[in-house]
């Protein structure tokens, strides 16, 4: 579940000093209503030419280590690595965009 | 910049009151957090002649970063203002845990001369390095939500233990930062010969994170 969303003019700065053409940028943080709950926060940006909101770079942050089926950790950069795969393919962005607007910032 | 180590009961006078000086400028009147104040001075109940402090100096001496250590055996900060931030699990209590708070690193005043970067990483370096003098193996902090971020950057090995929550209209978390080969190498500090956590089994480690397993995610690359 959507938790909240920001913008962020540094982060769009910071963005921007790597060369990615952004035209608004922030962070977005979710929580599960499962028990323990599971965090997940990551960064997002308006990509300036296509106007899509795209993942950034930075990385998801969380509480949770991914496992193999023996029990293994994945470590946390494979961790890392595997949910951005999975964001790119779950629907996030209406959420985050109406949670900016509510917040009278243009998405 | 130099680094000044040692509990409050081993301060010089002098020493006490500049940390003093430095915590009321940046946590009070800079940052405006809702702290404890005695005396003009930025106290809590955690502060006392055992606490360990860490900080950082610039060359005349004025104090540019803070930290402060406290081992998660007695009443540290987490445990008796923000338990719920852990997510529902239990707050930790070991010997190789040790709380770290009040951590700021920026000069009292504008000083070009002194890299905001590096004074972050040479105060976190030390708050790492003291606390693992002192036996532990992680670090327990309640930081404001672009410390996740920013240890992250960093290349430090750190995690939340449970989901951000608001306190006064702003979000803060409890964070664990690893003090394994990925933190250590990345401060710039000797390893502490035990490892990096990501080669420990996870049935080794201490349940700190919810682990998942997926068939699907662990067969993906």
């Amino acid at each position: 579940m959507h938790f909240f969303s920001e913008s962020d003019d540094a982060f769009l700065l910071e963005l921007q000093s790597q060369t990615i053409t952004a035209s608004s940028a922030g962070f977005s943080e979710w929580v599960s209503d499962t028990c323990p709950p599971i965090s997940l926060g990551w960064g997002w940006f308006i990509h300036e030419d296509s106007d899509r909101m795209m993942l950034a770079p930075d990385g998801v942050r969380s509480n949770v280590m991914l496992i193999d089926v023996q029990g293994y950790d994945l470590g946390p950069h494979k961790t890392v690595s595997l949910f951005s795969a999975w964001l790119s393919g779950f629907e996030w962005q209406t959420a985050v965009c109406t949670a900016l607007n509510d917040h009278a910032t243009p998405c | 910049m130099h680094t000044t180590i040692g509990k409050s009961k081993d301060f010089s006078p002098a020493t006490e009151h500049a940390l003093a000086v430095y915590r009321h400028k940046i946590f009070i009147e800079r940052l405006g957090w809702n702290l404890p104040v005695e005396h003009g001075v930025e106290r809590d109940q955690f502060d006392h002649p055992e606490t360990l402090y860490v900080m950082t100096r610039e060359p005349d001496g004025e104090v540019c970063g803070c930290a402060r250590l406290l081992p998660t055996t007695e009443p540290y900060l987490l445990s008796e203002v923000f338990p719920h931030l852990m997510g529902g699990a239990q707050v930790p209590r070991s010997r190789e845990v040790w709380e770290l708070s009040r951590f700021a690193a920026a000069t009292a005043k504008p000083n070009p001369e002194v890299d905001p970067a590096l004074n972050t990483r040479c105060l976190l370096a030390a708050a790492v390095k003291v606390a693992a003098a002192h036996g532990a193996m992680r670090l327990i902090t309640v930081s404001p939500l672009g410390i996740d971020r920013l240890l992250h950057r960093m290349g430090v090995h750190a995690h939340r233990a449970g989901p951000p929550m608001f306190a006064e209209g702003k979000p803060i978390f409890a964070c664990w930062i690893e003090i394994d080969e990925q933190t250590t190498e990345a401060l710039g500090i000797a390893s502490s010969g035990r490892g990096a956590a990501v080669d420990r089994p996870a049935r080794a480690m201490v349940a700190s994170q919810n682990r998942i397993v997926d068939p699907q995610v662990a067969n993906c690359a």
